[in-house]
């Protein structure tokens, strides 16, 4: 085998792991900001409440032409039907559920019980915002570099 | 718009069994039969239509009166928090929907209304020309401040609604401010009035009598202005207070005739002043809206 051919295969198995890496790296990237998101969209609304009082399907469509995580398709979705929120694939099934369970009862209580309920989802949503944030910061590096040197290594076993 | 807020099967009964022309109420009580008001009678709404029997009525439960009111709020009840304290919301098309519950209070204020008990859906008609009859009493030679007099139900604020229309259309003078406190008049729904009352008719809803006529006298100019339900003492100066400006105003009240008008505590300095020159009594019989007597200022009967 040739040098240039092995240094080909080694430059190859290495971008191989790097997108590996980075696949894991982004699904976890992909929760943070759905969840940072999210957790701007329930301080909108409580700003609706509190304010502006303009109702949450305008409040959601103002939010969507801002979005840039995957909350803009469960807006999308809530404004074309508001009481069947699916489960969201890219989350585990308890956290899809907190997400599903919060746009269903949405805009459905009195005004008190609305505020007292947003403001428990809002502390369930900080939660999980902080655990993906933390897991971002100490696993996305990681996983590049992880998949760079089973690359790496990879290669090195082929040639 | 009834089937925005209604579910499937009710409004699949109302298309298919019902003649909307004739409904104009529909009334739901938690875990109690739905009634309808059709053609000026009540029934129980059941599968087949109507019934004069409770066993056949559909029965309703909490969450369906639920759905009502959140559908009816486009899912964001905490938007009409302020129109359920005062009893009623208004969707577009001038349906009312008054609401009975369960009042929160805080401080001597009401905060919020939960646990429905109760729901009238009352649906709006446009009835053109209901009106010509007092139209002449009224509006000939200059407009005569009119009190509309009936019980709930007798077509007061059709009347108004195509007073307002008529007049306006006489001539582009008559320029009508409509008071539409309760946005059942014009229905107006994000500025535009879904109703038609008029062409050179101004119109100022969700908004109290008293800050209306005051706003809207200063700064629209009217000569008429057209306000619904006169309730409150603070209604009566409000109407006062346009009077002095002299402008006219026609309005309606809720009581059985003339006689029980006297006894109403606050219109007792309107009648003794003479605020209104012309007083209508209507009545639902034979049918909603008919003209059962026409007073002037001394309640001596005003012959056509």
């Amino acid at each position: 085998m040739k040098l240039t051919t092995k240094l080909l295969l080694i430059a190859l198995s290495c971008a191989a792991g790097l997108l590996v890496g980075a696949f894991f790296s982004n699904a976890l990237k992909r929760k943070r900001d759905f969840f940072s998101e999210l957790l701007a969209f329930i301080d909108s609304v409580a700003s609706d409440i509190t304010f502006r009082q303009e109702g949450i399907r305008s409040v959601a469509s103002n939010f969507k032409s801002t979005c840039k995580s995957k909350l803009k398709n469960v807006l999308d979705e809530y404004e074309q039907a508001p009481d069947s929120i699916p489960l969201l694939s890219f989350l585990p099934k308890n956290e899809s559920k907190v997400v599903a369970d919060f746009f269903c009862g949405i805009g459905k209580s009195d005004l008190i019980t609305e505020k007292a309920e947003l403001s428990n989802v809002r502390s369930t949503v900080e939660e999980l915002n902080t655990k993906y944030k933390e897991k971002c910061s100490t696993r996305c590096a990681m996983f590049l570099k992880l998949g760079l040197l089973a690359g790496l290594a990879l290669g090195i076993l082929i040639i | 718009m009834l089937n925005k807020i209604l579910p499937h099967k009710i409004v699949n009964i109302i298309e298919q069994k019902l003649n909307y022309e004739k409904l104009y109420e529909l009334r739901f009580r938690t875990n109690r039969k739905a009634t309808v008001n059709y053609d000026g009678k009540f029934y129980y709404l059941s599968e087949k239509g109507l019934s004069n029997s409770l066993f056949d009525g559909i029965e309703v439960d909490k969450q369906f009166l639920n759905d009502i009111i959140v559908k009816a709020s486009d899912y964001s009840l905490y938007t009409v928090n302020r129109n359920i304290c005062n009893g009623f919301i208004t969707i577009s098309g001038g349906i009312r929907i008054g609401i009975a519950g369960e009042y929160v209070w805080e401080s001597g204020e009401i905060k919020t209304v939960k646990n429905f008990d109760g729901l009238t859906v009352r649906i709006p008609h446009e009835v053109k020309g209901c009106s010509g009859k007092i139209l002449k009493t009224i509006a000939d030679n200059g407009i005569h401040s009119s009190l509309i007099i009936s019980p709930p139900g007798c077509g007061k604020t059709t009347m108004l609604r195509d007073l307002s229309r008529q007049i306006s259309a006489r001539s582009p003078n008559n320029n009508i401010l409509l008071i539409d406190e309760r946005c059942e008049i014009a229905a107006s729904s994000n500025g535009i009035p879904q109703l038609d009352v008029g062409n050179n008719t101004d119109i100022i809803s969700n908004c109290t009598k008293e800050a209306a006529i005051l706003r809207g006298i200063r700064s629209m100019n009217p000569r008429v202005v057209i306000t619904d339900e006169l309730a409150t003492k603070e209604d009566i100066e409000a109407v006062y207070s346009a009077v002095c400006c002299g402008v006219g105003v026609i309005a309606s009240v809720h009581a059985a005739d003339q006689y029980d008008l006297m006894n109403k505590v606050f219109f007792d300095h309107a009648i003794k002043h003479r605020l209104f020159t012309r007083y209508i009594v209507l009545s639902d019989k034979p049918t909603m809206g008919t003209v059962s007597g026409i007073y002037d200022e001394n309640f001596s009967e005003v012959y056509l």
